[in-house]
């Protein structure tokens, strides 16, 4: 279910901007870093959604990191 | 067009800035309230954090000045040259980007856990992230425009919420002052500085859009008093009514303000403390991606940021699903805190300015003229030439 949420909003967005980005020349050099951007989105939360065990930021830097 | 470029007609206002600043360091911290460490000291904690975070905004400013521009990232790469530059960018523009995505799962986990638990977390999170990235798709002075907005409604909601729970207040609970010594009050200091005050660093790069005739620190420095004194009060309110309660609850302005009411039929004032959360966070949101989009735009030798408002704001919404596991997280990240930050609030900003400031004299110093050296003729050779 949240994945298809996602899915829904992230093809939305990239359908919207990857055609202004395409369609004005000037901004074809943005194009490599939307694609990797869009890309890592969607392979992180493909991998949430199927239940893959991803540390989170602050569970690593509470161990990491010394105690106030 | 950037709105760094000098052409453009959409020039950000001084007092636009100066809102648009306190809103950022406002927000969140409005509506879950500083840290307890210090519990009923709380306050003099927020006061010790402004002095400390002075010097900052010095700071920050002087990077600003440090070359015609005022562009924040665009001064760094120069003072610090290509490859240490880009080093120090990366490293401001992640930390960014992370603290944008923790922000965004806090706003996120407020609506979620208060008003609609039975949402997913993604719509919610969803929902914020496309009203972001259409408002930074429209450009920067349309979120400043927003601020000015937003600020009075925000103050305004402190201010209401405060008067109207006058009934409620015990003044004994401000007591008995510094009973714990000074230690709570050196890491509540230090936690408070963290965060938020402490993050004043990702508005450096939103003062390349400031009107020219405005200064930096003036406007820096009003900006962060406007946050302390609304911070200052809305904690003050919380404890004067909750007491040592206020420590035990997740949202602690939001349970102070719901204890509100006037008769049997205005009550649910916590409303105000949703509208205070969603208008600073989104400001917030704005700021965090806008930093983040301005800081890959100048790592990567790019033009504008605005192509990359939607690649970022979907990269910051995946890693708010991964910053935090649950919400007892969010409030044991206060523990570290203050030693993941202070690298990229205090450490990186002032080894920036120290050398720039060497750089930039040492340039000075190379295009000062040679002296010239004068020979005066002497009274021998002057009286053998004659009239």
């Amino acid at each position: 279910m949240t994945l298809v949420i996602f899915l829904t909003f992230f093809t939305v967005v990239v359908w919207v901007d990857l055609r202004r980005v395409l369609q004005e020349k000037a901004k074809k050099k943005y194009l490599w870093f939307a694609l990797f951007a869009y890309t890592a989105a969607l392979v992180v939360n493909i991998m949430i959604d199927s239940g893959m065990d991803i540390p989170s930021f602050s569970g690593a830097a509470e161990q990491l990191l010394p105690k106030l | 067009m950037s709105d760094h470029d000098h052409r453009t007609e959409h020039k950000i206002t001084a007092r636009q800035m100066e809102d648009m600043v306190a809103l950022t360091l406002i927000s969140s911290t409005v509506v879950t309230g500083s840290s307890d460490i210090a519990e009923q000291d709380t306050w003099f904690c927020m006061l010790v954090a402004f002095a400390l975070v002075i010097p900052m905004l010095w700071v920050h400013s002087q990077i600003l000045e440090l070359y015609p521009g005022r562009d924040y990232y665009g001064n760094i790469l120069r003072a610090c040259g290509p490859v240490a530059g880009k080093a120090v960018l990366a490293a401001l523009l992640l930390y960014s980007l992370l603290l944008g995505s923790m922000y965004l799962r806090v706003f996120g986990e407020f609506i979620h856990t208060l008003n609609m638990p039975e949402t997913p977390l993604i719509v919610i999170l969803c929902a914020i992230a496309a009203t972001v990235i259409y408002t930074l798709k429209n450009r920067l002075y349309v979120v400043a425009r927003l601020s000015k907005f937003m600020i009075l409604v925000l103050i305004f909601s402190i201010l209401i919420s405060g008067i109207l729970g006058i009934g409620k207040m015990d003044f004994n609970n401000l007591k008995p002052v510094l009973q714990r010594g000074f230690e709570p009050i050196y890491r509540g200091s230090l936690l408070i500085f963290a965060l938020p005050m402490g993050e004043v660093v990702a508005c450096g790069p939103l003062f390349g859009g400031l009107d020219r005739k405005s200064k930096i620190f003036p406007t820096l420095l009003k900006g962060t008093v406007i946050a302390v004194l609304a911070l200052l009060f809305a904690n003050v309110r919380n404890l004067l009514i909750l007491g040592r309660a206020a420590t035990i609850f997740t949202f602690v302005s939001y349970e102070c303000v719901s204890t509100i009411s006037i008769g049997e039929f205005l009550t649910r004032f916590e409303v105000l403390i949703g509208f205070n959360l969603l208008l600073g966070g989104f400001v917030k949101t704005c700021v965090f991606l806008f930093s983040t989009c301005e800081g890959v735009a100048k790592l990567f030798g790019m033009d504008d940021y605005e192509p990359l408002a939607a690649p970022c704001m979907l990269l910051m919404l995946t890693i708010s699903q991964i910053v935090y596991a649950n919400m007892e997280e969010v409030f044991n990240c206060e523990e570290y805190l203050p030693y993941a930050s202070l690298p990229f609030q205090v450490a990186l900003p002032v080894a920036v300015l120290i050398v720039g400031k060497i750089r930039l004299a040492g340039k000075k110093k190379r295009r000062k003229p040679k002296k010239q050296i004068c020979t005066v003729p002497s009274a021998e050779s002057g009286a053998a030439q004659g009239p």
